[in-house]
């Protein structure tokens, strides 16, 4: 029986190893540090919108410039026509560029656009003139690859999202190319090898930072024909021109480097020589690797942004995201109890959106009355556009109430019950739990039952209209606030909840038209559209607008958030300090 | 050795007749197998603790929410986070309301200026945990049992006549297992629940469509083993029919193995509802089960240690309570442990 | 044996077929849109995106396609995971790690189980039993999600002896995971083989062996072991399975570049060339794990006839 000897002290080893464990986890839980049940308003981080990161100053660059990150997931695709999500447009911002790119205060600023473009009287013709730059491979950037890269990005064939989004209705000729028409009828020419000629379908004062974003990106067209469907599957097969060059991407793996591109007209500016990218999907290990030394940023998300709340290596940014609840006016062909405006704006004030940030979310996010966000965009004399209208709404349970019981009467109904269309995550839920009680509380004889689904569920269910309320989030995809304004146009692809109100439309019409060349007078139709929107017609009621938390070391200098396209610049950033 | 028989007290002894009539007789009360079962669980005392200690949660699961003064989705913001506090005990230094604030100990009840007592704390929302953790518990073993019952129920009657009578009808029966023990049961379960509205009833539904596959085969597996054996050759030579062999011959030998199975089915069903709160999948809120309690928990676990602590806690117990119930029923059931 | 095996292989065949179809059909009937911005786009422009990845075919017509398709190894390509990257790729680059610590979690829980498991029969009752009992209780009572952190935050940042998470130190790197990943296993295993050596050390042939004065380990290996072996080996089979589903939550923690961790995605974002093309490639693996432990099975308990074979 000697071997049960040998049995007896694994089993125990194995034991002992995981009852330590397990006591060690009661022993280190006590350390955790707990954030007050906080009722302070975050006024303060209303002011470090875009410039969080920018203002710790932090000394010259000393250390090795290596910087390692976390991303919350892989890259679906490098190219610059296909990409439609954060990660991509991300990293597409720091190795590729466009005719402008977002600069550290987040204005758009002439990148391989050499200056400011010419600009006809009608608004309609651009002419850019490129300055002298080339590719990761040492080929000049002409004006024929701006042409064929957005060229590709309308053909059928390439099956874009972004492409026609973005340029459909913005770009002469667009929408015919999108849906197979001759693509030589495209307001896109290259008079010669540095000079490209853009001419748009209406004036858009917006379209400068439209510039800055990926899907009008350059490519190569030699290159991409060269490499046929291999074009852009690995950090070999893809082209750069941005401060940063894409190495060691297999095409699926979850791990990239971004080397510093020696061939970038602006090279000297860039001071990181090397940014290790991991995807990390759990934010707990994601703190735990940048607890350990190995990230020097990590993002908190849901619970993890009140465990941190007070330390101070966070980062707080106020993002231009709005979430909403979209009131679905009708289902199935029926009319919803919501169709009532009474019945809108009491549930619009029936929750209060304070405690939400503070204790919910409790990331520093805003609550929000209005729909355009605040520090997203500014008159040329720098005032935002949220002063225009201020708050169009707020909780108030007793005017809610009366509202409610209005309401009620009209539509002959002493009881109502709504469905809450929510997302899956673990903030989405809670968040949702929260409004459903928050609901039933204040308005009597109202019954919200949740149902939470995968996103692209909840698109389909979205565009079918088969739902009651949505709790719904956009963000901007340009610098105007029109990328908001416009979703709740009648008839608009992201309006369906069968809203439509003919004053409101026409104000949006203006402000696309007539109004185009006014900057001032289109800003005041915008904000009446607006306000009709939301104060009038309570046809949305808006929660909060966005703001991200993150630890970042004291070391990283100068990363640089942008609202739209992509997230971050790398090409400013630098270490410092660090030992 | 001399017997003096004549030294014997007269009238200690009657003298019987030889009854040969009589000579069959049982003499014993005549105990049935699940009676003798019984006899012998109750001797097993790590099993009737369990039996009571399981009792005792399923009683609290039931009566927890109502005796509690708060319901489990009411949310006091106001009352977010607090940990656990209850009267008595807080004078032991245990659940005593205080919790650790920018690294002090501090009573956060006396902080927050809170008058109630929450005995097991209350979450981010500020509802009550002890409403929360029995309600919870109350769905987990619902869907635990249900699942498990079906399972058990078509697994055994599945694999039951797919190794009784082999041969084609096998052959034909486990083709079908076979596809479906083939499809990953990840992917049956999460289409199944993506496909139906989620909730109970999806989770249980997905849960059993592949779930009872695993009883079938080892069920097969054990009546393959015994069928061949001496003992049912004996009762089929002496005509037993088919049921009478599966029900009283197979059957006490195989149920071990089932028990044990479900034993193994009840913290499965209990553990995939975990991992489908875990991939976002699980019980629509604002509904808790213990699943879903220990994924909002386990991302707190070191600043709100109790909303992980608890239901992990009463989750264990479920499970020492199965495990022991099972082996003293293992042993319990087993004809060849007579004694 | 041979013939026996054969018709496997060809029952095989067919079940993957009737796998790979009703996949399919219950994944159409998945609520959702594989294109990721669709309501960014106009019908028209949408219309053109979806033809171009064939969704737009009558729904036999895919079938067809695909089946054709699959026929000759061809998997189609991802729709919006890794736009237009060949599945088969998408696979095989992911299927390494999987594999690895799949295969190192198996081993070492299940060499973990099957020792303690004999122990504990071997001193039933006894303090060893009891502790055993424990550690397999909670290898079953704490969720593998709970159990992952823990080590990641024990093991790898408190204590430093191991990398607290990616796919960069080789085996190191494995090693949490595996632990991780052992964990059901060995419970499973342990209780298994307790539950049967208890059986087969009370049958007469055991007693029959200690008579004639057979050693203790030669009881226990010889005699007892290879019985209790048997009903292990048919959950060997649903525990590689269950392996698939605990590697997804590892691989999660871990920041690992697993298979399992990328599949739950692709259901949710109705990527359906990787849905297909990932349960095909775990049915092959299940499908074959099986076959292996049905052979197995006829092996060591000779009492088994197997079904095919002439009887």
């Amino acid at each position: 029986m000697k071997n049960s000897k040998l049995f007896w002290l694994l089993g125990l080893v194995l034991v002992l190893s995981i009852f330590l464990a397990a006591c060690g986890g009661g022993e280190e839980t006590d350390g955790g540090t707990e954030t007050p049940d906080s009722s302070e308003t975050d006024t303060s981080n209303t002011d470090d919108g875009g410039d969080d990161a920018a203002s710790t100053e932090g000394g010259e660059p000393d250390a090795e410039q290596v910087l390692n990150l976390v991303e919350g997931a892989e890259i679906p695709s490098m190219d610059s026509a296909i990409a439609e999500d954060s990660v991509a447009f991300n990293i597409l911002n720091n190795v590729n560029e466009g005719l402008f790119r977002l600069n550290e205060e987040n204005v758009a600023e002439p990148a391989l656009a050499e200056g400011e473009p010419e600009v006809s009287e009608d608004g309609l013709t651009y002419t850019f003139k490129l300055r002298d730059a080339n590719w990761s491979d040492g080929t000049p950037i002409t004006a024929q690859d701006f042409e064929f890269a957005w060229k590709r990005a309308l053909d059928p064939e390439v099956g874009s999202p972004y492409g026609p989004y973005m340029m459909a209705g913005t770009i002469k000729g667009a929408t015919e190319v999108s849906e197979g028409g001759d693509p030589s009828e495209l307001g896109v020419v290259a008079e010669d090898e540095k000079t490209l000629v853009v001419t748009l379908e209406r004036p858009t004062p917006y379209f400068m930072s439209l510039m800055a974003f990926g899907t009008f990106y350059p490519q190569n067209e030699a290159f991409v024909t060269d490499k046929g469907d291999d074009y852009a599957s690995n950090s070999d097969n893809l082209l750069y021109n941005g401060p940063f060059m894409l190495t060691n991407w297999d095409g699926t793996g979850l791990t990239w480097t971004m080397e510093k591109n020696p061939e970038y007209w602006d090279a000297e500016t860039v001071q990181l020589e090397t940014i290790n990218v991991d995807v990390v999907k759990e934010t707990s290990t994601a703190l735990n690797l940048y607890q350990s030394g190995e990230k020097d940023r990590a993002g908190l998300s849901g619970e993890f942004a009140m465990q941190y709340a007070d330390d101070p290596e966070v980062v707080k940014e106020l993002e231009p995201t709005l979430f909403y609840l979209k009131f679905n006016q009708e289902r199935n062909g029926e009319e919803t109890p919501l169709a009532n405006v009474n019945i809108r704006k009491a549930i619009s004030m029936a929750f209060n959106k304070q405690d939400l940030v503070d204790v919910v979310l409790a990331n520093g996010s805003l609550p929000a009355n209005y729909l355009v966000p605040t520090e997203f965009t500014f008159s040329e004399d720098g005032e935002d556009f949220r002063e225009i209208n201020g708050d169009l709404t707020g909780f108030d349970a007793a005017q809610a109430q009366e509202f409610w019981a209005t309401g009620l009467e009209e539509i002959g109904e002493t009881e109502v019950t709504l469905e809450l269309l929510g997302g899956d995550s673990e903030l989405a839920g809670k968040m949702d739990a929260y409004l459903k009680e928050q609901l039933e509380t204040n308005l009597e004889g109202l019954t919200v039952n949740l149902k939470a689904v995968p996103f692209n569920v909840r698109l389909e269910l979205d565009e079918a209209q088969d739902y009651d309320i949505q709790n719904a989030g956009w963000g901007p995809d340009y610098q105007d606030p029109m990328t908001f304004v416009d979703l709740f146009v009648t008839g608009a692809s992201h309006n369906l909840m069968s809203y439509s109100n003919e004053e409101f439309d026409s104000l949006v019409e203006q402000a696309k038209g007539e109004l185009a060349q006014d900057p001032a007078a289109r800003w005041e139709a915008m904000a009446e559209a607006e306000r009709i929107l939301i104060e009038e017609d309570a046809a949305i009621a808006p929660i909060y607008q966005r703001a991200t938390m993150a630890l970042q070391k004291p070391y990283v200098q100068n990363i640089i958030s942008h609202p739209f396209g992509g997230d971050y610049s790398y090409k400013w950033a630098y270490i410092s300090g660090k030992e | 050795m001399t017997q003096n028989y004549d030294k014997l007290p007269q009238g200690s002894f009657d003298r019987i007749e030889r009854d040969t009539q009589q000579a069959e007789r049982i003499s014993k009360p005549s105990v049935s197998f699940w009676q003798d079962a019984w006899r012998r669980l109750k001797k097993n005392k790590g099993a009737i603790f369990s039996l009571i200690l399981f009792g005792l949660i399923v009683f609290m699961a039931l009566l927890g929410p109502v005796i509690s003064p708060y319901s489990p989705n009411s949310q006091t913001i106001t009352h977010a986070n607090l940990p656990p506090k209850i009267p008595v005990i807080e004078n032991l230094g245990i659940f005593d309301g205080v919790g650790t604030l920018g690294g002090k100990e501090v009573d956060l009840y006396e902080m927050k200026n809170v008058e109630q007592n929450y005995w097991f704390g209350t979450d981010g929302l500020g509802r009550d945990m002890f409403s929360r953790v029995w309600k919870g518990t109350q769905v987990s073993l619902f869907i635990a049992f249900a699942a498990a019952a079906i399972d058990m129920l078509i697994g055994v009657i599945y694999g039951g006549i797919s190794g009784y009578f082999g041969g084609r009808v096998d052959d034909i029966m486990q083709r079908i297992v076979e596809i479906l023990t083939g499809i990953p049961n990840l992917v049956v379960v999460i289409l199944f629940i993506m496909i139906m509205d989620p909730g109970i009833l999806a989770i249980i539904i997905a849960l059993t469509i592949t779930g009872w596959t695993g009883m079938s085969r080892v069920v097969r597996g054990q009546v393959l083993k015994y069928k061949t054996q001496e003992f049912v050759l004996a009762a089929r030579t002496l005509g037993a029919t088919d049921g009478r062999i599966i029900w009283k011959h197979l059957m006490p030998n195989v149920l071990g193995v089932i028990i044990i199975n479900t034993m193994f089915t009840i913290p499965g069903a209990i553990f995939f509802e975990a991992f489908l709160s875990f991939i976002g999948l699980g019980l629509q809120a604002p509904d808790a089960s213990l699943g879903t309690l220990i994924n909002d928990g386990y991302k707190l676990i070191q600043y709100q240690p109790h909303i992980l602590a608890i239901p992990a806690f009463v989750l264990s117990l479920i499970m020492i309570a199965f495990n022991l119930i099972g082996d003293g029923l293992r042993d319990a059931l087993d004809p060849k442990m007579k004694d | 044996m041979a013939r026996y095996i054969g018709k496997r292989i060809i029952y095989m065949v067919i079940t993957l077929a009737l796998i790979a179809t009703f996949t399919f059909f219950l994944m159409k009937i998945l609520p959702g849109s594989p294109i990721a911005s669709a309501d960014k786009l106009s019908p028209e422009q949408r219309a053109v995106v979806e033809a171009r990845y064939g969704l737009n075919d009558p729904l036999p017509v895919q079938y067809f396609n695909y089946m054709f398709g699959l026929v000759q190894g061809d998997l189609g390509v991802s729709i919006n995971q890794f736009k237009g990257a060949n599945v088969t790729d998408v696979i095989l680059s992911r299927m390494g790690p999987s594999a690895q610590i799949g295969f190192q979690g198996m081993v070492l829980g299940t060499v973990l189980g099957i020792l303690l498991g004999m122990i504990a029969a071997l001193r039933q009752n006894s303090w060893v039993d009891y502790s055993s009992t424990v550690v397999a209780i909670i290898g079953i009572s704490i969720p593998s999600f709970v159990f992952a952190s823990m080590l990641q935050y024990f093991l790898g940042l408190k204590l430093g002896w191991f990398p607290v998470a990616l796919w960069k130190d080789g085996f190191m790197s494995s090693v949490l995971p595996s632990i991780a990943l052992a964990m059901f296993p060995l419970a499973t295993a342990a209780r298994f083989i307790r539950t049967e050596m208890i059986e087969v050390l009370g049958s007469d042939y055991i007693t029959l062996a200690k008579a004639k004065g057979a050693s203790g380990s030669e009881i226990a290996f010889k005699h007892a072991f290879r019985n209790a072996l048997i009903p292990l080996i048919t959950v060997l089979g649903p525990m590689a399975v269950g392996i698939l589903t605990g590697s997804l939550v590892v691989e999660q923690i871990f920041a690992i570049p697993g298979i399992g961790e990328q599949f739950v995605k692709s259901i949710m974002v109705n990527d359906f060339s990787i849905i297909m093309g990932t349960t095909i490639f775990f049915s092959v693996f299940l499908i074959l794990v099986i076959l292996i432990v049905d052979i197995m099975y006829g092996i060591i308990d000779p009492r088994i006839r197997l079904s095919g074979g002439k009887s």
